[in-house]
C-alpha cells in the first residue's frame, strides 16, 4: 500500500512524535530517526508486515519520544518529583491532610457545612411562606402578610411566630460592631424552645430591656474569652439588651443568618406586622402527627379577605438538608476520586520495576500498605479542598 | 566491581544482537524481529544503564557511500558481563539471535 512508503507522510509522523522530545534533544533525535527511516525505506518490500513498513517504523518513534520525554536530559529537572521515598510521600500527604483538615474545622462556616445536621430533634419546626420553593432565600414573608395570616393558623400547627432579620449595631463596652438581629414576636423564644435564664429574664423585665439570645457564632465572635455571658447587658440598636442564653445549634439553620435573636416590643411588632416593607420569616411548630417531607400547600385564606393566599410549609430539616452535603457520601466520593487520580499524580509503587515483579509477600504487603496510606491521606484534601476553595472564593469574590 | 543488572528477555535479545554484530538500530530490528517502538527505547535504556555505548558515524564516511550517517552501538565491559550472565538464564538466546555479518563500526 502506498501510505506504507510515502516518505513525506513518514517524516510528518516523526515530526509530530518529535514534539514529545525535549527541545534541546529534538533535532538530534529527529536526525537519528530520519536516518534510520532512510534504511527502512531502502530495504522495504511489499511482502513485509505493516510494522516493518516505513509507516509502522515511524509509529514506533512515539514510544521512543515518550521515553525521551520521561528520561531525556532536559526533562530530568523539569518533571522529576522531588520526593522519591515512600516515607517522604506519606509525610507530604500527612501535612496536606492535616492542613486541610484543620483549616476546615477551625473556620465555623466550613465546619457548619461539613458537620451533620443538628436539627434532628426539630422535625416539627417549619417555615411558612407563599413560595413553594424550599430555597431559604425565597421563603421570606412581608410583615403585612404575617399580620394577615396570624389569625388563620390551622389546627395542624402548635404555634406560629415571625422574625425580621435587620442589620443593627451592637455595643459592648466601648466597642461597636454590626450584626444581624432577628427581631421576633413575643412568642418567638417559646416557639424556638430557647431555654431562657429565669433570673436574667426577670431582670430584663425590671429594666425594660430587650431579652436576647446569642447565636453560637456570635458567642464565639464577640465573647470568645468570657466564660459567662448570660445576664450581661449590651446595647443593640440603641436599646439596652440582656443576654438570656445561647441559641441552640439548629438555630443557625434558620434563614436570615441571624447573629442575635431579640424579642421586639408588642407595639413595635404590631407595627412590623402592618408594614409591607418589613421582610422576615414566619415559623411554625407543626403537629407531631402531621408529616410533610416536601414543601406542601396547607392553607387558603377564606374568601372575604383582601387577597387569597396559599401558604406553603417547608420543614427546617428539609431546607437544611438541601444546603448540606451528606458527609459520608462525600467522603466515599473523595476516596473513589483518590483511587482514580492517584496513579496520575503519584506513582502507586515507588520502587523499581524489578520490585514490581516480585513475589515476596513482605514487599507486596508493604506496597499494599503504602497504597492504602496514600488513599486515606489523599481523601481529606479531596474532601475538604472544595469547601476551602469555595470559602476562599467567597472571601475574595 | 561490576554489578550485573537483571535484564528482561527483550533487552537481552537486543544486547545479544549488538554483541553478534547487529550494531545499528535498524539491523537490531531485523535480527530480533522486534518493532521500532521496542528497539529504540531499549537501546537508549541500555546505554543509560552503561551496558552499551553509542557513537555517530562520521558524516564524511556516510557521504562517501551516499547514505545518511548511522548511530553505532557497542557493548561496554559491564554490558558484556551482564550478557554473559543473561545467557545462562536464557540458554536459547544464541539460537534466537544468531551471529550475523559483523559490521565494522
Amino acid at each position: 500500500m502506498t501510505y506504507f512508503m510515502n516518505p513525506a507522510f513518514c517524516r510528518a509522523i516523526l515530526r509530530v512524535a518529535g514534539w514529545l522530545v525535549p527541545t534541546e534533544q529534538r533535532m538530534e533525535w529527529l536526525e537519528e530517526w530520519q536516518s534510520e527511516l532512510w534504511y527502512v525505506c531502502e530495504c522495504f518490500h511489499p511482502q513485509r508486515t505493516f510494522w516493518e513498513s516505513p509507516t509502522g517504523f515511524c509509529i514506533g518513534a512515539f514510544p521512543d519520544a515518550m521515553w525521551m520525554w520521561n528520561h531525556g536530559e532536559a526533562a530530568v529537572p523539569r518533571f522529576r518529583f522531588p520526593i522519591r521515598s515512600p516515607l517522604g510521600c506519606i509525610a507530604l500527604l500527612l501535612v496536606l491532610a492535616s492542613v486541610t483538615f484543620l483549616t476546615a474545622f477551625v473556620d465555623p462556616q466550613i465546619r457548619k457545612e461539613i458537620m451533620p445536621s443538628r436539627n434532628c430533634d426539630q422535625q416539627d419546626l417549619a417555615i411558612l411562606s407563599t413560595s413553594s420553593s424550599s430555597d431559604d432565600t425565597q421563603l421570606g414573608t412581608s410583615g403585612e402578610q404575617y399580620g394577615r395570616w396570624r389569625d388563620h393558623s390551622p389546627s395542624t400547627m402548635a404555634g406560629t411566630s415571625f422574625y425580621e432579620p435587620t442589620g443593627s449595631s451592637l455595643t459592648i463596652g466601648s466597642g461597636q460592631s454590626n450584626l444581624i438581629v432577628g427581631w421576633g414576636s413575643e412568642d418567638l423564644f417559646q416557639l424556638l424552645r430557647f431555654a431562657a435564664d429565669s433570673s436574667a429574664m426577670s431582670r430584663a423585665r425590671q429594666m425594660h430591656a430587650v431579652p436576647i439570645f446569642l447565636s453560637q457564632n456570635a458567642r464565639q465572635r464577640y465573647f470568645p474569652r468570657d466564660s459567662i455571658v448570660i445576664g450581661r447587658t449590651l446595647e443593640i440598636a440603641g436599646r439596652t439588651a440582656i443576654i438570656m442564653g445561647i441559641a441552640p445549634p439548629y438555630a443557625t439553620d434558620l434563614p436570615g443568618e441571624v447573629d442575635v435573636w431579640a424579642l421586639d416590643d408588642p407595639q413595635d411588632m404590631a407595627l412590623r406586622a402592618s408594614r409591607h416593607c418589613a421582610y422576615g420569616y414566619l415559623i411554625a411548630r407543626l403537629d407531631q402527627k402531621w408529616i410533610v417531607e416536601q414543601t406542601e400547600p396547607i392553607l387558603t385564606a377564606s374568601k372575604g379577605e383582601r387577597t387569597t393566599d396559599t401558604i406553603y410549609v417547608a420543614r427546617l430539616s428539609v431546607i437544611a438538608r438541601r444546603h448540606r452535603i451528606q458527609p459520608l457520601l462525600t467522603f466515599l466520593h473523595a476516596v473513589v476520586l483518590a483511587c482514580v487520580v492517584l496513579p496520575f499524580i503519584l506513582s502507586i509503587f515507588p520502587c523499581s520495576s524489578a520490585d514490581l515483579r516480585t513475589s515476596d509477600k513482605a514487599v507486596r504487603l508493604r506496597q499494599g500498605m503504602f497504597l492504602a496510606f496514600k488513599m486515606v491521606l489523599l481523601a481529606p484534601p479531596l474532601f475538604f479542598g472544595p469547601f476551602i476553595l469555595c470559602f476562599v472564593r467567597g472571601i475574595c469574590g | 566491581m561490576v554489578t550485573e543488572a537483571k535484564l528482561s528477555h527483550t533487552a537481552t535479545m537486543i544486547l545479544q544482537a549488538v554483541s553478534v554484530g547487529y550494531i545499528y538500530g535498524f539491523s537490531v530490528m531485523e535480527a530480533t524481529g522486534l518493532p521500532s517502538g521496542t528497539v529504540y527505547p531499549a537501546l537508549r535504556r541500555l546505554e543509560r544503564d552503561d551496558l552499551m555505548m553509542s557513537r555517530l558515524e562520521k558524516q564524511s564516511v556516510a557521504d562517501s557511500e551516499q547514505r545518511p550517517p548511522r548511530k553505532y552501538y557497542k557493548l561496554t565491559t559491564n554490558g558484556k558481563a551482564t550478557l554473559e550472565s543473561a545467557r545462562k538464564r536464557y540458554p536459547l538466546l544464541s539460537k534466537l539471535v544468531p551471529a550475523g555479518e559483523l559490521e565494522q563500526a
